[in-house]
């Protein structure tokens, strides 16, 4: 009988594990199905499946690594012994120590899968694409500006076999979201808004209600009267969204430890010390259950477990891939996440988020704390600038608020910038209410990965544009 | 000063090794399984293989190599049916009526897309299914039908894509532009290497579609991704660079490396800009982003110039009238797509559909003249398919880039590094960091970062003048500096 690919894998990490000082190979790929409907076309197709196989060593000096689409066992065990023949010991590389590896599962297999309520593969097409038929007409049909409404979408398993370090280790994550998209326009230029519902989880995610639909296209109606806000220094409130993303972009991408040996990090002189507020914790964790950027172990074989980067404002913790926690052993985190097989590994972010403070203020009270500043809606992106400190977050929308008080006048969008430990440690206020946002994260303009962001409302001060 | 010892032994494999393959993907094998598939009414299939060569580079480290092979089937099916919802406001009716004359006896289309590796070939019985099922979930779906492309009456074009050194050696190539940028860099003073990635590509591309379109082409690619760090402590700055090329000649590293030393050496000093309303220069990337942005969220320039969005109702362009309403102060935007210049990083032969690649002028003197279009929605809009975007071309001023620098009307910002560009695509609005820029004033030059350029990207293009100097990013061929008459800067 023929191995399989997986037992082929394992053997042939085993010859690898015998020349290098480290060996893994990890097998990845996706399955599922996207679907649109936008009340005048529809589409649905499988999602692409990325599926692959990365072999990787400690030549003593790198780590080298062989990946490939191939998958057929015979000729992968080929090929990847046409490459490891290649391979030789070199001297003059950081050492591998094991210092930090807490997690040690042992050789057998371990198997991880995603807890649905309902299997989105139990669901038939037909199902799915008759659920957005009816978000997409019951969008359409709430107001005659709407020139445009967008119904998304998909169900992704996530299949991974990470097979090194004396573990063998399966997952199976599946991500299920739903979005709605609401262009508008009075015969002018066209506005937009949006809503989304995404998470790990199976179809019981997909559901949006009339209420949401109602308020997203009214948003978006609302927003053909956005002005462009006057530059200056603002005392704001942010939502959720737009608080996950400042955490994102201040001290998500700037704690990512392979920074440090590149020197590009700040941060790398701040471990310890108070960059924010005392009133500012924020962490980031893998294994937050629902959340869309949670998996069970990471690209490297390491279980997931949450990392506390802030506490009390004092950054204590960055996070790690394998490699970067061989150049500082001992800070080693569930981070080391690809793209897909064809990509190098990074220290990457999860689901990240300050966290809220359950005796703190309702989102309202904060509000009610500013004389003239603004409520900043809805994230749109964000930059991040781990040497300068300096930050580049996009909220869709922004309301005024004057003397404690929504005015209902909006700006569109909205810049925010600034120094980081400025605009952290300017932080006043933090809510008791916390939610999460799905988005996908590049490094630069690249290697992109899904995580969210989020955290409770919070109140501080910031240079808008 | 960074002391670099140019005579290391070379880090990287001599060559990628020959690798067998199990079962191969080929457009032949594809096309006769869907040939073979029942309910397949049409289709297309398009063959990608990649080799490709990776190094990343810490300081004067190899930190890694990394070699992969990638290739991948995608295919696209058509079904065509009775509409299943019949409420789809898609014209689906009429548009059968036309298609029955045109010879496809159906009223509705259902697309579904796949990608199959060559594991999926493997058992002939496999594949069927997972066509099979691509039939099925085709035949959900109701939109207009389209005849896919037939067969063109000339040849494809023959642009130049491969760069022959790559062609020859990925790994080797990249060792010599390590040591390359090894040298660059010690010769900058104040300067050293954080990282470096350097990636080269060998990609065939091979395709056939059911009306007997066929197609095959070679490509190469390089990409750099470059960080200079400047200065000590908290008083140091770094500079990012990402560079696309087709040739790794046109990486001009050692420019490359002189130009983005010496932003970082600025960038040490910069401090953050006052707040203002005026002009605003764009130069380099920064100008080059305004047109083509590098994140998925893209450009809205192309967005609404694209015969998709005016399909939805999302584009505010009109054909022949202006692009920015008013009559434009300054220089008038000319823009195009071409997919045909050598060597640029979005020529092609043939797009994704088959369809061969064209040099198609999208905006003329400031008015609106062609849709960009695909296969589909040149059909949807009946306006001549333009094939996917090439690279854009933006016509070049006559002023000189001193001559936009002047100061004789007062202070001017000239910004040439963002955080990220990101305008709306929708709206046109835009809010972006500012990496690294100049104020020029009567004193002088003083370099700035920080805070924020806002403005939309519709109305900016009322009142600019492009540079006569000519800038390229491998993707963008156009003026090297823009002046924005009316934008705004939140600092200080």
């Amino acid at each position: 009988m023929a191995e399989t690919l997986e037992q082929v894998t394992r053997s042939l990490v085993g010859e690898l594990e015998a020349r290098f000082p480290y060996a893994a190979a990890l097998i990845s790929g996706s399955s599922g199905v996207e679907i649109s409907d936008n009340g005048s076309e529809q589409s649905a197709s499988e999602v692409t499946p990325s599926r692959g196989v990365v072999f990787t060593i400690y030549d003593g000096a790198s780590f080298v690594e062989f990946a490939s689409s191939e998958l057929a066992p015979d000729t992968l065990a080929r090929n990847v012994r046409v490459w490891a023949a290649q391979q030789r010991i070199r001297p003059g590389g950081p050492p591998i120590v094991n210092a930090g590896y807490s997690t040690i599962v042992g050789p057998e297999t371990r198997s991880f899968h995603t807890p649905m309520a309902i299997d989105p593969t139990s669901v038939s097409l037909g199902e799915k694409l008759a659920m957005l038929r009816d978000v997409q007409r019951r969008a359409k049909s709430l107001d005659k500006r709407i020139v445009q409404a967008q119904a998304q979408y998909s169900d992704r398993a996530q299949e991974t076999t990470y097979i090194g370090r004396g573990r063998h280790l399966h997952q199976r994550i599946t991500r299920t979201i739903l979005g709605l998209f609401i262009a508008v326009s009075a015969g002018g230029p066209v506005r937009y808004h949006f809503v989304q519902h995404s998470g790990t989880g199976g179809y019981e995610l997909a559901r949006l209600s009339d209420n949401e639909i109602r308020t997203t296209a009214e948003t978006a109606i609302r927003l053909l009267d956005a002005e462009r806000i006057p530059p200056g220094e603002y005392t704001i409130v942010t939502d959720p969204s737009i608080s996950g993303v400042i955490a994102h972009e201040c001290f998500g991408h700037g704690v990512e430890l392979d920074l440090f040996p590149k020197g590009r990090a700040r941060a790398a002189r701040y471990l310890n010390q108070q960059v924010a507020a005392p009133s500012v914790q924020m962490f980031d964790d893998p294994g937050r259950p629902h959340a869309i950027g949670s998996y069970y172990f990471d690209d490297e074989g390491e279980l997931a477990r949450p990392t506390q980067i802030l506490k009390d404002g004092v950054f204590v913790r960055p996070i790690s891939d394998f490699a970067s926690a061989t150049y500082t052993p001992g800070v080693h985190t569930a981070n080391g996440r690809r793209q897909d097989f064809s990509r190098k590994v990074f220290a990457r972010m999860s689901n990240t988020f300050f966290s809220s403070d359950p005796t703190g203020p309702a989102p309202a009270e904060l509000i009610a704390g500013v004389e003239r500043g603004l409520y900043l809606r809805q994230a749109e992106s964000g930059m991040e600038d781990p040497m300068g400190w300096g930050i580049q977050v996009t909220a869709h929308y922004g309301e005024e608020i004057v003397n404690g008080q929504l005015t209902g006048r909006l700006f569109a969008p909205v810049g925010v910038t600034g120094y980081v430990p400025d605009l952290l440690q300017s932080v006043d206020g933090v809510g008791s209410d916390f939610d999460l946002f799905a988005g996908v994260c590049g490094k630069g303009h690249k290697e992109y990965v899904v995580t969210s962001c989020g955290g409770p409302h919070m109140r501080m001060k910031a240079r808008l544009g | 000063m960074v002391a670099v010892n140019t005579t290391q032994a070379p880090t990287t494999a001599s060559a990628t090794p020959h690798l067998g393959t199990g079962h191969v993907l080929n457009t032949k094998t594809l096309s006769q399984a869907l040939a073979a598939t029942p309910g397949a009414d049409a289709w297309q299939v398009e063959v990608i293989g990649d080799d490709e060569a990776q190094l990343y580079i810490i300081g004067e480290r190899v930190e890694s190599r990394r070699n992969v092979t990638n290739q991948r089937a995608h295919a696209s099916v058509h079904h065509f049916h009775l509409p299943q919802h019949p409420q789809l406001d898609n014209g689906a009716t009429e548009q059968g009526r036309q298609a029955e004359q045109s010879g496809i006896n159906a009223q509705a289309l259902g697309m579904s897309d796949l990608t199959l590796l060559a594991s999926d070939v493997a058992h002939p019985a496999t594949l069927a299914a997972r066509l099979n099922e691509a039939v099925a979930m085709a035949s959900l779906t109701d939109n207009r039908p389209f005849r896919l492309p037939g067969a063109i009456d000339t040849t494809y074009p023959m642009p130049l894509l491969v760069d022959p050194t790559l062609q020859r050696d990925m790994a080797d190539a990249l060792e010599r532009a390590r040591v390359q940028l090894a040298v660059a860099v010690a010769e900058q003073p104040g300067v050293r290497l954080s990282s470096a990635e350097l990636y080269a590509t060998r990609r065939q591309r091979s395709f056939r579609n059911s009306r007997g379109l066929t197609g095959s082409s070679q490509e190469t690619e390089v990409a750099l991704d470059l960080v200079l760090i400047a200065g000590e402590g908290d008083r140091a700055a770094e500079m990012h660079a990402e560079l696309r090329r087709r040739r790794i000649e046109d990486l001009q590293i050692e420019k490359t490396v002189a130009a983005y030393a010496t932003f970082a050496r600025h960038a040490v000093y910069a401090t953050t800009p006052t707040t203002m309303q005026g002009p605003v220069i764009l130069s380099g990337d920064a100008l080059s982003n305004f047109f083509v942005s590098p994140l998925f969220m893209g450009s809205a320039l192309l967005f609404h110039a694209s015969a998709q969005s005016a399909y939805l109702h999302l584009s505010r362009f009109a054909l022949g009238e202006s692009i920015t309403g008013d009559e434009p102060l300054g220089d008038r935007l000319t823009l195009a797509s071409d997919a045909l210049r050598p060597y640029g990083v979005r020529s092609y032969r043939f797009d994704s559909d088959g369809l061969p690649a064209t040099d198609a002028t999208l905006i003329e003197n400031g008015v609106f003249k062609r849709h960009w279009a695909d296969a589909r929605y040149s059909v949807y809009l009946d306006v001549p398919p333009t094939g996917g975007l090439g690279n854009i071309t933006v016509g070049r001023g006559t002023a000189s880039l001193d001559a936009l620098r002047s100061v004789d009307g007062g202070p001017v910002y000239e910004i040439v590094s963002f955080s990220a560009f990101t305008p709306d695509q929708v709206t046109g609005d835009f809010a972006s960091e500012i990496r690294l820029g100049y104020l020029h004033d009567a004193s002088g030059v003083r370099p700035i970062k920080g805070g924020v350029l806002s403005g939309n990207v519709f109305t900016a293009l009322r009142d600019v003048r492009f540079s006569a100097e000519a800038y390229t990013d491998g993707n963008y061929y156009g003026p090297s500096a823009a002046r924005f008459g009316d934008l705004s800067v939140a600092g200080s």
